[in-house]
């Protein structure tokens, strides 16, 4: 097909990239006094977008622009999720952030540089994708331009970024030059001609996972989360906490699946892992050590966003075992954890906001005795917490089951065993932000201002999170219908 | 008549209608939390007259009475599966009546009413959840969710201690969850096809017996930290300290149950051979768990602490009885859980009482000569202590007898060590009741009330209930005849 067709299937990112347009230019217009226009006008294309992805579950998958991009189930999931997230973003942005256009364009570039990065299935439009996003995140980073932490932490995001980007596509580079093609599943194919696997496999796994490493927060690349998430503004750590770790997340996955594995004897539920034929051990080591060194670190934190920046590393740690066990049970006990995660995270990220602008500060021990201040938010934390901890009835504990689940059936245990005790260990971080805010005595009384559209996002987030909690299987009926991307040999009839 | 879901989840209902009272209805509040456990407690009363001990069987759905099944997630075989037999009906029971007796206990709360009684009646849900539930899925929900409101209680309307204790109780609970949780995933896959339900679990009793000693050995870790065994039993000391009395009365009598029932419900029938295999790491806990508690209990200067510590001694003689797995232990221990779960809360009233009273808890401080100004709780603490002891006329005489007249046909030995360790106690008991109530009056004391009619209304059930069951135990024992046996025969 041509490029020109290959657009019209292209339509939710020309339309994010029109919405972007449009408010550029609707930002030179209206008064600048005004923060609700803008926000109107993305949210608007935001939902367009969203409205758009949900009718191409009826079409047919194919690959486009001579198969750079697959528009595959699997695909359109995480679309969908990272376009929701970045829907929210703008939410919780108003009324802080919003009154400017450039800050909504660098969000809806990012998020088209989301949609590619889920999509690729060739190496070019995997970096495409992710300096795309990349950038618009350095920027997004710093851009709060009067505060001096806000401009550190996207000084580091950009070193740190840069490097491990240039990594990655240094080992992406040698794929190339083994292979000679740049398309994932064309690689695929020459590695497995022979099953010759070069020991230099080893540097590319392990630089491709440098670049993605960054993205997704491993350990040890880890180090940019807690220093960005604390620096950046509030609305833009819930940004990098949702879309982008979901989008690194995905390309892990996709790139892990297409070119690490086998298909197994059935179809979507069994992976055997080739190449280094230990890869899934080196992730559940990844796994422990990050969801261990996340729960510990967060212990001692007094500052809420770098806690919360601890508390993602852990929870991708989580995530990683179900990557770990190649199964069609992990993959869709990782989505499930997923979904529920961006739920959980964005309900806690908009309390601490109202939190946040009314105590003036970022620091737990100022959040003394606020539960008798702010009840209802008060309670809604405490269950978010309690839900990324882990206690039944919500559905953390849900996401978590099927993450052990799916260790448990494939009788790897020790891991299970480390994935438990750190939920002790993350227990113990989240009591002492709990206590704070209802064991302990405070002087100031009176109650907290909270707009109502904080409240009414609370709701949205705390609803589904206790729902989900009792019956979640709607939810597992999307997945599993997004547990779908194309296979080679379908590749070769589709307009390849 | 849905009696079951309705004494589960009356409970919360009362919870969300307070949550609507604004927080200065205190008295309405109280009155309502009263209303709400009286009619569970009126059911649970009805359930034990309408229940019939004649069909009960461990192992099949008929043995159940009272059944509710539907269907809630299908393709795991997740079942809202609540159903009562011979095993949980004197804990519901006993559940039912400690929650009435801790509302009146708690009458005197003067801080955020509100938030206690919403707590408190969240906690009789979920642990009379725990007991009625037959799905391992919705057994695990309630038994994890009972640790959060307790937390709270303890960590907000507690004693000086009470943010060390609470966090100390989350953090041992959490981790027996977390185990628990491995050996129920365990259980679910190593059926075919994958269930949670226990009938088909213990049907499907072909486990290898590598299997099922590793997964005996697993729920044991989860159970025996509630128990609490040694060595996981630092937990219950602090708590039972800094925790208010009614919570206080539902932890030593009710929670601590839950490790034993669990015991009893999911391993036994389940892991049988594993269970006889393990019979003697069962005697030398429960046995090791009495003579140290029973020695740490002589040095206790601080009267909750020694009842925390009495708790652990006959819990341990609980885990002793059923260990040699003989009918006179079995139907002993079942009963003991029973008759000392009374005699715990009433331990914990008596203290409650005096302590109130004197604004002390060390034996040393308080004392001597009380029988002088308050006859009527002298009355009411001896009962108490000389329940602990198992005196003749006392339900907890039978009981204790028959566990050891049970394990003396297999573990002479311990059982002789056990005894000998309870004759300790039991000087003990006797030492501080006299030095306590007897002798000569001390001066500060001249304002001491007698008890209060309150404490009458929340002392008469338990009392009437030792020395009823002490004097005529077929009562409650033609209960849990059938289903003990039936448990019994399924493990030799």
């Amino acid at each position: 097909m041509s490029d020109l067709q290959s657009l019209t299937y292209f339509k939710p990112e020309l339309l994010l990239f029109a919405t972007c347009i449009i408010v550029l230019v609707a930002d030179l217009f209206i008064k600048k006094r005004s923060a609700i226009i803008l926000p109107i006008i993305v949210f608007a294309g935001i939902l367009g977008v969203v409205l758009e992805l949900t009718n191409l579950y009826g079409q047919p998958e194919i690959i486009i622009f001579h198969s750079m991009l697959a528009m595959d189930y699997f695909s359109l999931f995480l679309k969908i999720i990272c376009a929701i997230s970045t829907g929210i973003v703008i939410l919780l942005s108003y009324p802080s952030l919003s009154r400017d256009g450039e800050y909504f364009a660098l969000l809806l570039l990012g998020t088209i540089g989301m949609f590619i990065i889920v999509s690729a299935i060739d190496i070019i439009t995997i970096f495409l994708g992710l300096e795309l996003l990349s950038v618009t995140s350095y920027v997004l980073a710093g851009y709060t331009k009067d505060k001096l932490t806000a401009s550190e932490s996207a000084v580091k995001f950009v070193l740190y970024g840069a490097f491990s980007t240039g990594f990655m596509i240094y080992g992406l580079s040698f794929l190339y030059g083994f292979t000679g093609k740049t398309n994932l599943y064309e690689i695929h194919q020459i590695l497995t001609i022979d099953h010759y696997y070069p020991p230099l496999l080893i540097a590319v796994f392990i630089f491709m996972f440098m670049g993605l490493g960054l993205k997704i927060a491993v350990i040890p690349f880890h180090i940019w989360c807690p220093d960005v998430y604390e620096g950046a503004p509030t609305p833009v750590t819930a940004f990098f906490s949702g879309g982008p770790l979901v989008a690194g997340l995905a390309l892990l996955i996709r790139f892990l699946f297409t070119i690490w594995t086998e298909p197994g004897r059935i179809a979507y539920e069994q992976w055997i892992p080739i190449g280094i034929s230990s890869w899934p051990l080196l992730i559940g080591i990844l796994s422990a050590v990050g969801m261990t060194i996340g729960n510990l670190a967060a212990l001692n934190q007094n500052n809420i966003k770098r806690l919360l920046a601890y508390s993602t590393i852990a929870q991708v740690g989580y995530i990683l075992m179900g990557i770990m066990v190649t199964t069609g049970q992990g993959l869709r006990a990782v989505f499930l954890f997923l979904v529920i995660y961006l739920l959980m995270n964005f309900g806690v990220f908009a309390i601490i906001q109202v939190f946040s602008h009314n105590l003036n500060s970022e620091d737990i021990r100022d959040y003394r005795g606020i539960g008798a201040r702010a009840p209802f938010l008060s309670v809604a934390l405490v269950l978010f917490l309690f839900s990324l901890n882990g206690i039944p009835t919500l559905s953390g504990f849900i996401g978590k089951l099927y993450l052990f689940s799916s260790l448990v059936s494939e009788k790897i245990y020790w891991l299970v065993a480390i994935g438990l005790f750190n939920s002790i260990i993350s227990f113990y971080g989240f009591s002492r932000i709990i206590k704070t805010m209802f064991l302990d005595e405070t002087t100031t009384k009176e109650p907290l201002n909270i707009p109502v559209i904080s409240v009414i996002l609370v709701l949205i987030f705390l609803i589904p999170t206790i729902a989900l909690g009792l019956y979640w299987v709607p939810l597992l009926e999307w997945i599993d219908k997004s547990i779908h991307f194309l296979w080679f040999p379908q590749m070769l009839g589709r307009g390849f | 008549m849905k009696f079951l879901s309705l004494i589960t989840f009356v409970p919360i209902i009362g919870s969300v209608l307070i949550l609507l009272i604004p927080k200065d209805k205190t008295t309405f509040i109280k009155i309502i939390s009263l209303c709400c456990t009286f009619v569970s407690l009126i059911v649970s009363l009805y359930l034990l007259y309408l229940f019939d001990p004649s069909i009960a069987n461990i192992t099949r759905v008929s043995g159940m009475q009272f059944v509710e099944r539907y269907k809630w997630i299908p393709i795991f075989d997740i079942e809202y599966f609540l159903g009562i037999d011979g095993l949980n009906l004197p804990l519901v029971f006993l559940t039912m009546l400690l929650f009435f007796i801790g509302v009146i206990v708690s009458w005197n709360i003067t801080r955020s009413v509100k938030g206690y009684f919403i707590l408190f009646l969240f906690l009789e849900t979920g642990i009379t959840g725990a007991f009625l539930s037959l799905n391992f899925f919705l057994f695990y929900i309630f038994w994890e969710i009972v640790i959060i409101p307790l937390y709270f209680m303890v960590g907000y309307w507690g004693g000086e201690k009470r943010e060390y204790s609470a966090i100390k109780f989350f953090l041992y609970m959490l981790l027996g969850s977390a185990v628990m949780l491995v050996g129920v995933l365990a259980l679910y896959f190593a059926v075919e096809p994958h269930s949670f339900n226990f009938f088909v679990l213990i049907e499907n009793n072909n486990y290898s017996m590598d299997f099922q000693k590793w997964i005996f050995l697993t729920l044991l870790i989860a159970f025996a930290i509630r128990i609490p065994l040694f060595p996981f039993h630092s937990w219950l000391s602090d708590i039972l300290v800094e925790a208010p009395s009614g919570v206080g009365i539902i932890i030593s009598a009710v929670f601590l149950n839950m490790g034993t029932y669990g015991l009893l419900r999911i391993c036994f029938p389940i892991l049988p051979a594993a269970a006889k295999y393990f019979s003697s790491l069962l005697a030398f806990s429960g046995a090791i768990n009495i003579t140290y508690s029973a020695f740490v209990a002589l040095a206790q200067k601080d009267l909750k602490r020694l009842i925390a510590y009495t708790n652990m001694c006959h819990l341990g003689f609980i885990l002793f009885g059923l260990s040699a797995f003989t009918s006179a232990g079995f139907h002993g221990a079942v009963m003991h859980i029973f008759n000392y779960g009374i005699i715990a809360a009433f331990l914990i009233i008596s203290v409650e009482m005096l302590s109130y009273r004197l604004k002390t808890r060390d034996i040393d401080k308080i004392g001597e000569g009380l029988s002088l100004k308050i006859p009527l709780i002298t009355v009411i603490t001896g009962t108490a202590f000389y329940g602990v002891l198992s005196l003749p006329g006392l339900s907890t005489f039978t009981s204790q007898v028959m566990m050891n007249i049970g394990t003396f046909q297999i573990y002479p030995v311990l059982t002789i060590i056990g005894i000998g360790s309870l004759i300790v106690l039991a000087a003990y008991f006797l030492w501080i009741f006299q030095h306590m109530f007897f002798g000569s009056l001390r001066n500060e004391c001249s304002d001491l009330y007698d008890i209060t009619k309150r404490e009458i209304i929340a002392i008469i059930p338990l009392f009437v209930i030792t020395i009823a069951l002490g004097i005529y135990p077929m009562l409650f024992f033609r209960l849990i005849n059938t289903t003990i046996t039936s448990l019994l025969t399924l493990i030799h």
